[in-house]
């Protein structure tokens, strides 16, 4: 027998069916009361579509007033500026063409003279030769710089001239321009549109209230069918649970046969009930989301770890570094205004000390990172299996906590610990390293110096075979030498990505933290004490607010510049090599 | 002598680069011979060289191994050899003891499962919405959390202090992991990830009427499936060695994680710190990260330099992790297209 008709003709179907027409029997109660609660509103909708589009239209063309004229404006003035940038480079080119035309000679000049030198071997003819020579040579000298001389006159004025000219149409243009659109005012404009919008907000309204009051009208009706849908509500859901309870007893009276082709019938039956679940969830969700963009559903975690984590403690900060701060109540905490900075400025000695620290600390660690990390790089950039097994030794500290790095160094550094041992085996005396004024904040560059390399190694090998092997190829053809081809062919082409790695690690390292906190503490006389470190001190440990969150807001004036300047940086060579 | 025909300057020189095919004198062919044995010589003094500038990175850590199981009285002489007189693994036992190493192993493994399970649920809704989704406020939002990331923790750990005290959080597991669960880091990844998939997969999903919500799951999250992984442990290994954020947010015992732990060891006995107890701690706290970094550190590699491309030696063939991802990832991709045959 076919399993849908079996399922069709089977006991579940049944009780199914009847579950169903109680579902359907709610549904009919809540769509009757809802089509009678929302009749109005639907209806002004539909009577006032037209006048909200003619709103949104009117509203767009007052704001975007003269849009398409201040659009053509900056088209024109693009457009100028691109020409004049060719300009300037047809001009720097051409020059520099002329500036190595005499050399070149000159270079071709001597070869061929060498050349026939070694071919004429009488004392007498070479002397001879010589001194034609020397005469030649000045003669065909002074001729070429006399003609390089006027070619660059001739280039320059060439420049000048189709500079004037281009200048002169783009101002032409431009003044045509702004003449055309000089004849609608503004404010004439602007009155008439705000006049229009107002009437249609006027007519808006009206129908507003006219809806308003049809629903006050049939308030009483729309109550008693809520009642209604609420009883009908009631009363299916009592008599699904009765049905179901029936269902059971009798399933427990089947025999067992009976039962088991029960329970496999009744899987179909409880999809059903699932598909129809998930219809109705589904055309909510619609209906939902017609409404609101899912998108501020997913970006809502964010945003609001960005209110608490950024925008608030940034805004309390700047408050709060003007006032003497007291947390348990913010009421009794008092306005002092420049005070703190104040403070910190001329009486803070050790606040002085951590802000050059800072400073000194980032330019060595960046300094030695740079070095280390790009000799090291240019070494191992070959894909062998030994290369392969170094780069993974390199990298091994990286992978470690700062803690235990911190820890492990701190017994490195002691005055008898291996460093100092190592040194002794070249004779040298070693310093006490951590423990010595002049040498903590250098030694806690070292060690994260020395924690950080196999990660820029790596970075920096992965830029190495991102260049083409075709640039090799030539510079190999050009018989070029191994240096020369590091020099001027590697690390141009590696510049852009290393500046913008290395750049990154120098900001990051002004925050630097953990080590300095387990190393050193601030180190020997605040030798290695540093912002951050410092307001923890100040603010967790010392309770200081106020003086805390001024240093904290020099910490992020310091990080905030440094990355603007990047950024403006960065933006322009990216520009540049948009253009080119 | 006619000079201008002599330096004819303006004539164009020829160019061969055709190789020249000569026969070598025996001298010169001794000398190519002894050139040859020189070049591998110095070969070998290179990768003996790299060798040993490997081992400066690693040896540290061998040394530490060692400075654990020795006793106090070796410990504190700093010998740098690898010789150890007598094995006392006991100092692991006691650091354990000494350190309430068990609360502290526990409150790591807790930090990390939280914010590994939970991070997802939040950062790749958002990552999706920033790279495929147009919606009001968008660039502001992400230059926001831009500025989150610009902004140091460091600078902003008093207001957020504040806030967390007012609110009730310090020293609870809801305040400390609460910043890693939408972590700008993790959004931005996704974000890069999410953009590299062709706009025609999106749009022919769009024509079936797909909902952002199915083509985010169902589509976007099985292709990019390998950054899971990535990111999976990129999170595992900052979250476990995190210990600023950690230090900062917790007052009490009861949330403090394995390297305050080790830290405390360090500071807890006055002036001289007991270092065979403090190296075998540091050495507990490596360990998890070591050990993954022996048996798999292609795919560590790989993976903390961010997605950039790189090519390792022997790394051609895949390990077996990135062959049974691989494998899964063919295995899903099949069974959506399967899937999508049998509906027409």
């Amino acid at each position: 027998m076919n399993l849908l008709d079996q399922l069709e003709t089977s006991y579940n179907r049944q009780v199914q069916k009847r579950i169903f027409a109680q579902l359907d029997r709610i549904d009919a109660a809540r769509d009757l009361y809802l089509g009678e609660k929302y009749r109005h509103r639907i209806l002004f909708r539909e009577n006032t579509k037209d006048l909200f589009v003619e709103l949104k239209r009117e509203k767009a063309l007052l704001k975007g007033y003269r849009q398409d004229f201040r659009d053509e404006l900056r088209k024109l003035r693009r457009d100028y500026l691109n020409k004049v940038f060719e300009l300037k480079e047809n001009r720097d080119f051409g020059l520099k063409e002329n500036k190595q035309y005499v050399k070149l000679i000159m270079a071709k000049i001597d070869a061929n003279y060498r050349k026939a030198k070694a071919g004429i071997r009488e004392a007498a003819k070479l002397r001879e030769f010589e001194e034609k020579f020397r005469e030649y040579r000045a003669q065909e000298l002074g001729r070429r710089r006399e003609e390089q001389k006027q070619k660059k006159e001739k280039i320059l004025s060439e420049y000048c001239r189709q500079f004037q000219e281009l200048t002169d149409s783009y101002e032409k243009k431009r003044n045509a321009l702004l003449e055309r659109h000089r004849e609608t005012p503004k404010k004439v404009f602007r009155k008439e549109k705000m006049e229009l919008i107002r009437t249609l907000e006027a007519k808006i309204d009206a129908e507003r209230k006219q809806m308003r009051e049809a629903e006050a009208r049939d308030a009483e009706k729309v109550e008693k069918l809520r009642r209604d849908y609420f009883a009908v509500k009631k009363e299916a859901q009592a008599e699904i649970r009765s049905i179901k309870q029936e269902a059971k007893e009798k399933v427990s009276r089947m025999s067992p046969e009976e039962r088991e082709v029960y329970q496999e019938l009744q899987k179909y039956i409880r999809e059903d009930f699932r598909l129809r679940r998930l219809k109705r969830f589904d055309s909510a969700e619609t209906k939902i989301f017609r409404r609101l963009n899912p998108a501020y559903l997913y970006v809502t975690p964010a945003f609001l770890s960005a209110m608490l984590f950024t925008l608030f403690p940034f805004i309390f900060m700047i408050v709060g570094s003007f006032f003497r701060i007291n947390f348990t109540n913010l009421r009794r905490s008092k306005f002092v205004g420049l005070d703190n900075f104040i403070n910190i400025f001329t009486k803070d000695t050790e606040f002085q000390k951590a802000l050059g620290n800072t400073a000194i600390y980032a330019l060595i660690t960046i300094v030695l990172l740079t070095v280390v990390t790009v000799a090291m790089a240019a070494w191992l950039a070959k894909n062998t299996r030994i290369h392969n097994l170094t780069q993974t030794m390199v990298f091994t500290p990286h992978i470690a906590s700062l803690v235990s790095i911190s820890i492990l160094w701190i017994a490195m550094l002691h005055p008898t610990g291996i460093v100092n041992k190592f040194l002794a085996l070249f004779g040298i005396q070693g310093p006490a390293w951590l423990l010595q004024e002049n040498t903590s904040l250098f030694s806690v560059s070292l060690v994260t110096v020395w924690k950080d390399i196999g990660y820029y190694v790596l970075i920096i090998i992965s830029g190495l075979q991102g260049i083409p092997a075709y640039v090799y190829e030539a510079a190999l053809l050009d018989k070029a030498s191994k240096s020369t081809t590091f020099f001027k062919i590697t690390l141009p082409l590696l510049a852009p990505t290393m500046s913008f790695v290395f750049l990154t690690k120098f900001i990051n390292s002004f925050k630097v933290f953990a080590p300095i906190e387990i190393m050193t503490n601030g180190g020997p006389m605040g030798s290695s004490m540093v912002l951050s470190y410092w307001i923890y001190k100040v603010g967790r440990i010392g309770f200081n607010y106020g003086t805390a969150m001024a240093g904290a807001i020099v910490l992020t004036l310091m990080i905030c510049i440094c990355t603007l300047l990047k950024n403006l940086y960065f933006d322009r060579v990216v520009d540049k090599v948009v253009k080119y | 002598m006619d000079f201008a025909k002599i330096f004819d300057v303006e004539r164009e020189e020829e160019h061969s680069y055709s190789p020249v095919i000569r026969e070598l004198t025996p001298r010169q062919e001794r000398r190519l011979k002894v050139m040859k044995r020189v070049k591998y010589v110095l070969k070998i003094l290179n990768y003996l060289a790299m060798i040993a500038v490997g081992l400066t990175f690693v040896y540290p850590f061998i040394w530490m191994f060692l400075m654990s199981v020795r006793s106090y009285e070796e410990a504190v002489l700093f010998s740098p050899g690898l010789w150890v007189n007598d094995w006392h693994w006991e100092n692991y036992v006691e650091a354990w003891n000494r350190a309430k190493f068990s609360t502290y192993l526990g409150n790591s493994i807790t930090y990390a499962v939280l914010v590994l399970s939970l991070q997802y649920f939040f950062i790749v809704p958002a990552a999706y919405a920033f790279a495929r989704m147009e919606f009001k406020g968008n660039k502001f939002l992400f230059y926001l959390k831009q500025l989150g990331m610009m902004l140091p923790g460091e600078a902003t750990l008093i207001p957020v202090y504040f806030f967390y005290s007012k609110m009730g959080l310090v020293d609870t597991w809801t305040g400390l992991i609460l910043p890693s669960l939408f972590s700008m880091f993790g959004i931005y990844l996704f974000m890069n990830n999410f953009k590299t998939i062709p706009q025609e997969i999106i749009e022919s999903a769009v024509l079936d009427r797909a909902k952002n919500r199915t083509i985010m799951l169902k589509i976007m999250v099985p292709m990019i499936f390998p950054i899971f992984i990535t990111h999976f442990l990129l999170t595992f290994i900052s979250n476990w060695n995190s210990y600023y954020w950690v230090l900062v947010m917790t007052n009490s015992e009861k949330l403090k994680t394995l390297p305050v732990a080790v830290r405390g060891l360090l500071k807890a006995d006055g002036v001289l710190p007991p270092w065979h107890l403090v190296m075998a701690g540091n050495m507990m706290q490596l360990a998890p990260i070591l050990l993954m970094y022996i048996f798999g550190n292609q795919q560590m590699k790989r993976a903390m330099i961010g997605g950039r491309k790189i090519e390792f030696a022997g790394g051609k063939k895949g390990s077996l992790l990135k062959r049974g991802v691989k494998a899964l990832v063919r295995k899903l991709n099949k069974s959506n297209v399967d899937y999508a045959i049998k509906e027409r």
